[in-house]
């Protein structure tokens, strides 16, 4: 995609269409109307409608006494309680009484035990853990003391509340103190709670607010997962064609050096959460190569980096470039840049990528990274955490391919393996993953929760599969998800999910494969895909067309299931044990 | 030390964005003097109203108000009519002379 100087029609097509509004319950003790004020207002996606549950009735809510509360297609509900309210042993710790923590531990449990009972009511679950006004720790030594400290009891009971909360799939712990803290002195309000039951300051719902949607973002796959970042005056000071790597500030005994080496462990530290570095500078490229290989303070190395363009060409063209060079898109890619001009063209040309504003002072571009919530993940798999060193082992791989003369020579010489699994407690989270954030090689498009897709597969009729690729240089991990249904005779693939990652080496062929093999051992008759189009699932339906299926409509495809759909020959195809 | 009007305007303007944030895109209140409070509020907005007044008071002008309790004769205007009403109301309130209010 080429940018011209105004913005081109090509990119706006990129903007997500007008999204249905996701329904959210707000349950709580207080009166939530300013929470649901500020989730409703805020612009970002997913917009959302709330509806509040009558305040001070937490328990009648969550055992689902009013029907009309939990209407079907519920996408979020939201527990916020104050502890004295929820748990009567602190209740008690608060009014002065001696209480045993295991009191405190079986309140929680008992809360936790309505919290779950709603789970199943509700797509997501987002419980904000409890706090306290600073006013109420105010016991001196006796904060901290077993029996009598409030304190001691509160985050014996926010830890008891998280290790209930831990491994149901939907739920999701908040961390309120933090909305709290970033509200100072005007986190609790006495004159919003005496007048209108509201216990917080609005600086509170709104840091609330803007969690809840980057949380609802990271549940629904929508977190961003690529950063292109300048480099003169953003990740070193100075310009490096000028001054020379040996005189950039970066380190060393200098106020805007140490911020800057702390912006870039920062960022480092990005990648251990899944996502992925690129460099878009207006630079000579070996000038700039050679000051990342050799300034001393460089925290990231040119490995952390999977791919580049320094050069001198429009900045806005560079990050279309990464990003199609990388597979991801540009709703998924984050740009950041000391320079007002240049963050305002790729804004303008690229709207699709997040362009946050940037600090003048050097020493602010770390909290400026850290207060960024585009990158949170509901979870960390270990596919999150090795993607950065997946990407420069592609960049490695493509490398070998340059050398090469034909991509079957080039896939043959790969080594490809490829592992077939099935659904399972131990890949359910980022099998749901994958399904949730893939959108090119992707048949439907099918968005499901953990407990929905394992609900799904729970019956013998249905099948879901999943593969592990890895080749001689490296392992990409768990890429591709396939979900068979059969019919009266009929198996259809229902989900048909490969990362962009490993796309075009004949991993697609290996899952119609292993998904034919299924079909012809259930005796199927038919076998048939069906493409749902969206605007990013194109690579997929051509995909299908090239595949060798029979398609009567443009978008239906079968095989005939009288003989096997042949595994492609570079591919080293196994089974996991069982 | 007296307060000007104009100030405490300012200050009420900055106090209906905040309530804005509060309000639906169709129903922001109109951030000039003449513009209607009383009839725009319900309980709630006139409690955020209220809160949100009283704070920036007490941190700009290091001065309390009471706004919620507001005693009124019955041939005396309601302070929050408008925006421009409730501005006059806490010049004088600031100066310790609300119960000059007319």
């Amino acid at each position: 995609m080429n940018l011209p100087g105004t913005l081109p029609a090509v990119t706006q097509r990129l903007v997500e269409p007008t999204a249905p509004l996701a329904q959210g319950l707000l349950v709580a003790d207080f009166n939530t109307a300013n929470l649901g004020a500020y989730l409703q207002n805020d612009a970002t996606e997913p917009q959302v409608v709330c509806q509040s549950a009558p305040y001070g009735q937490v328990t009648q809510s969550l055992l689902g006494a009013d029907d009309a509360l939990w209407s079907p297609g519920l996408a979020f509900t939201v527990v916020w309680t104050q502890p004295e309210a929820v748990l009567p042993g602190f209740a008690r710790a608060l009014a002065g009484h001696e209480v045993a923590v295991a009191d405190i531990y079986q309140d929680v449990d008992d809360f936790c035990q309505q919290l779950l009972s709603a789970r199943e009511r509700t797509r997501f679950l987002f419980v904000p853990t409890w706090t306290l006004p600073a006013a109420h720790l105010g016991h001196g030594l006796l904060d901290l003391t077993p029996g009598f400290g409030v304190a001691r009891h509160l985050l014996e009971a926010n830890l008891r509340l998280l290790a209930q909360l831990d491994g149901h799939a939907n739920v999701f712990a908040l961390n309120a103190s933090r909305w709290v803290e970033a509200a100072g002195d005007k986190a609790f309000n006495a004159k919003l709670w005496y007048l209108g039951k509201v216990p917080f300051g609005n600086d509170v719902f709104k840091a609330a607010a803007r969690d809840l949607k980057a949380a609802m973002r990271g549940v629904l796959g929508r977190a961003r997962k690529l950063l292109v970042l300048d480099l003169d005056h953003t990740l070193w000071d100075g310009v490096v064609g000028d001054d020379g790597w040996r005189h950039l500030v970066l380190g060393g005994h200098h106020a805007d050096g140490e911020a800057l080496v702390d912006f870039q462990a920062a960022i480092k530290s990005l990648t251990r959460r899944g996502v992925i570095l690129a460099i878009a500078s207006k630079n000579e490229e070996a000038v700039a190569l050679e000051a990342i290989r050799s300034h001393p303070g460089m925290v990231l190395k040119l490995d952390d980096f999977a791919a580049w363009r320094i050069n001198w060409q429009d900045k806005a063209q560079s990050v279309v470039d990464i990003a199609q060079e990388l597979n991801i898109g540009l709703d998924a890619t984050v740009f950041i840049d000391d320079n007002p001009a240049e963050r305002a063209r790729v804004r303008d040309a690229v709207p699709a990528v997040l362009v946050p504003e940037w600090p003048v002072d050097k020493k602010l571009y770390p909290q400026a990274l850290r207060a960024l919530d585009c990158f949170d993940l509901p979870r960390i798999s270990q596919e999150d955490q090795q993607r950065q060193r997946m990407y420069a082992t592609e960049r490695t791989r493509n490398e070998a391919k340059a050398q090469l003369g034909s991509v079957d020579d080039w896939l043959q010489g790969l080594g490809l393996v490829v592992k077939a699994d099935r659904l399972g407690a131990h890949n359910l989270a980022r099998c749901t993953q994958l399904l949730n954030k893939t959108n090119q090689m992707n048949l439907s498009t099918r968005r499901l929760s953990e407990d929905e897709l394992r609900l799904w597969a729970d019956t013998e009729q249905r099948v879901v599969f999943t593969f592990s690729v890895s080749d001689r240089f490296g392992d990409a991990g768990l890429t591709g998800v396939l979900g068979l249904c059969l019919s009266e005779s009929c198996v259809q693939v229902l989900d048909f999910v490969l990362s962009c990652r490993v796309m075009g080496r004949k991993v697609e062929e290996s899952m119609l494969h292993v998904a034919v093999d299924w079909a012809r051992a259930a005796h199927a008759k038919e076998f048939k895909l069906v493409y749902l189009p969206t605007e990013k699932n194109v690579p997929c339906l051509q995909f299908l067309q090239r595949a060798g299926l029979r398609s009567q409509a443009s978008d239906v495809f079968h095989w005939d299931l009288a003989r096997p759909y042949p595994l492609p020959a570079p591919v080293q195809l196994l089974h996991a044990a069982g | 030390m007296k307060i000007e009007r104009d100030a405490v305007l300012e200050l009420l303007f900055e106090a209906v964005r905040e309530l804005n944030g509060l309000r639906d895109g169709s129903q922001q209140l109109p951030r000039v003097a003449s513009a209607a409070l009383a009839s725009e509020l319900d309980s709630l907005g006139f409690v955020n109203l209220v809160a949100v007044v009283e704070e920036m008071c007490e941190s700009r002008f290091s001065k309390t108000v009471v706004l919620n309790d507001v005693a009124l004769a019955p041939h005396q205007r309601d302070p929050f009519e408008t925006i421009g009403s409730l501005a006059d109301y806490v010049v004088l309130a600031l100066g310790d002379q609300a119960a000059a209010w007319r």
